[in-house]
């Protein structure tokens, strides 16, 4: 029997660097997060405070929508077999104007610039034109009826909404448009259960059984699911009355169907090994549930803390998704990457990292410990005094130098083997 | 006709198992028979390996739900017949 491997296919993948500037990017943006936390507590009693804004959005944008762009640009080809056109130009021109687009904008909020507000328009604006050029040719070439395809397209287009309702609401910033405070909860509601929901919907349909050994999703589950959501989030958006309660019904189904359906599928995995990428999405799964349960007792009267249901989105359901996803991705793309170049030398593929060393479970474990304590904090902060919320500051401080460490150990690991190998 | 194919489950294997035991399979399957993978989804990476390293493929949908790839050498019609006839007994792979 031969014991060697034929070498693997990447002609597909990008090369490393591509996914890996905008991985290794986000923890940073998260440690900035904990940090305005720490410069500035008592901002943090309203969410119009400008430091809550600065913070979100170094949230949103420099660690939520810096690892989906840097993870769209591997997954498009790898998942859906198309490559994209000039993968490390597009990559460091989108990092660039997403990197100082999230810093500018933060400035702006925290500076009130209206200068700032306008460099982080045009960055930002720029960032979705790039991304939108680079993949939907890409998406719309590809010969793949996957519902990933279908998803991707869905996600990107309420994306653009995102953007342009954000840029009107800069825009209103600067002075140039009259305010709509109001259109800050479509902002939020169209990035967060529009853009987000449907991104991680599509990846999940396949990163879900391939990495946590499920059965798959229902098939009418993955092609229905993002047009009822996106159905659900325009008529929630421009309805009122019974058909806005139709929309905000649609949309609430398809979120319960995402979460239900993918922790009913993990209670049906084929190896029951401990595994913080599925306590990750377990956690993920159940702040979604919660953050739909708290929108309706908000709508029926109940008045809960303005804070919880962006927090329970944005970090216990997209956060926690996403750093699932990073603890399985990145290990499996530096195996790959160092498996194909010891195959293409013709060299030996033994003494190679196999993907539990190149993170190994410890420091997963570790993270999912500090993230869950970030979580539980971020929903305390209502009734936490400025002390309490620097300390929540310090917590994500640390999830992100921790995370930033142990993404940088796998590609230090990554260079070490190949720098040995030549 | 089931004793020219070689069974290949990697249904309950964590990534990148599945990906190396195929390709090892492939690498040593004898002439005459076929390779029949069974996996929980459709092997992306593996089909342009398969292709590189000589094989044709058909991907059918099990009774269970997974993924059945049966894997032939381009110059064996030996195994060609053998993989199309127990392919023929599944309904295409729909994603």
């Amino acid at each position: 029997m031969t014991t060697g491997f034929a070498m693997l296919s990447t002609r597909q993948s990008p090369p490393l660097a591509v996914p890996m500037r905008f991985l290794l990017t986000a923890p940073l943006f998260l440690a900035m997060v904990g940090l305005v936390m720490l410069l500035a507590p008592a901002q943090f009693a309203t969410r119009w405070n400008p430091a809550v804004l600065a913070a979100a959005h170094l949230w949103v944008l420099g660690f939520m929508l810096m690892v989906m762009v840097g993870a769209i640009q591997q997954l498009v080809p790898v998942l859906i077999g198309v490559p994209l056109t000039r993968p490390m130009a597009v990559s460091r021109v989108l990092h660039g104007l997403l990197v100082f687009g999230a810093g500018a904008l933060a400035v702006a909020f925290l500076r009130e610039s209206a200068g700032y507000f306008w460099l982080a328009v045009v960055l930002l604006d720029g960032a979705l034109l790039v991304l939108l050029t680079a993949v939907l040719p890409a998406l719309r070439r590809s010969p793949s009826s996957h519902a990933t395809v279908q998803g991707m397209f869905l996600a990107l287009a309420a994306l653009a909404l995102t953007v342009v309702l954000g840029s009107f609401l800069a825009m209103g910033h600067i002075g140039r448009v009259p305010l709509h405070r109001e259109w800050t909860d479509l902002h939020l509601t169209w990035g967060l259960a529009g853009w987000t929901v449907l991104l991680v919907a599509a990846v999940a349909w396949q990163v879900v059984p391939m990495f946590q050994l499920t059965p798959r999703y229902p098939l009418w589950l993955t092609r229905w699911l993002g047009p009822v959501l996106l159905l659900g989030l325009v008529t929630a958006s421009v309805g009122e009355g019974v058909l806005g309660s139709i929309g905000a019904a649609l949309l609430s189904l398809a979120l319960l169907s995402l979460a239900g359906w993918t922790l009913l599928l993990q209670t049906r995995r084929k190896r029951r090994l401990a595994d913080a990428t599925l306590d990750f999405w377990r956690l993920a799964m159940l702040s979604l549930i919660a953050a739909v349960i708290g929108w309706w007792a908000r709508k029926s009267g109940l008045n809960l803390p303005d804070l919880w249901l962006g927090a329970l989105m944005a970090v216990g359901f997209a956060g926690s998704a996403i750093l699932g996803m990073l603890y399985k991705i990145v290990p499996f793309l530096v195996w790959l990457h160092l498996t194909n170049r010891a195959m293409d030398q013709g060299l030996s593929v033994s003494g190679l990292p196999n993907m539990k060393q190149v993170i190994p479970a410890v420091r997963s474990r570790w993270l999912l410990r500090v993230h869950l304590v970030w979580v539980l904090g971020l929903l305390a902060i209502p009734w936490l005094p400025p002390s309490g919320v620097r300390l929540v500051g310090l917590v994500g401080l640390v999830e992100g130098l921790l995370l930033e460490w142990h993404l940088g150990a796998a590609l230090v690991l990554y260079r070490r083997h190949q720098q040995a190998r030549g | 006709m089931a004793e020219a194919l070689v069974d290949l489950d990697v249904s309950d294997l964590e990534p990148p198992e599945p990906l190396l035991r195929a390709t090892v399979a492939l690498q040593n399957l004898p002439r005459g028979k076929a390779l029949h993978m069974i996996h929980r989804l459709r092997p992306q990476l593996l089909y342009p390996e398969a292709e590189r390293l000589g094989f044709e493929s058909d991907t059918r949908q099990g009774p269970d739900g997974r993924c059945e790839i049966f894997f032939w050498r381009r110059d064996d019609p030996a195994a060609a017949r053998a993989a199309r006839t127990a392919a023929a007994a599944l309904p295409p792979w729909r994603e």
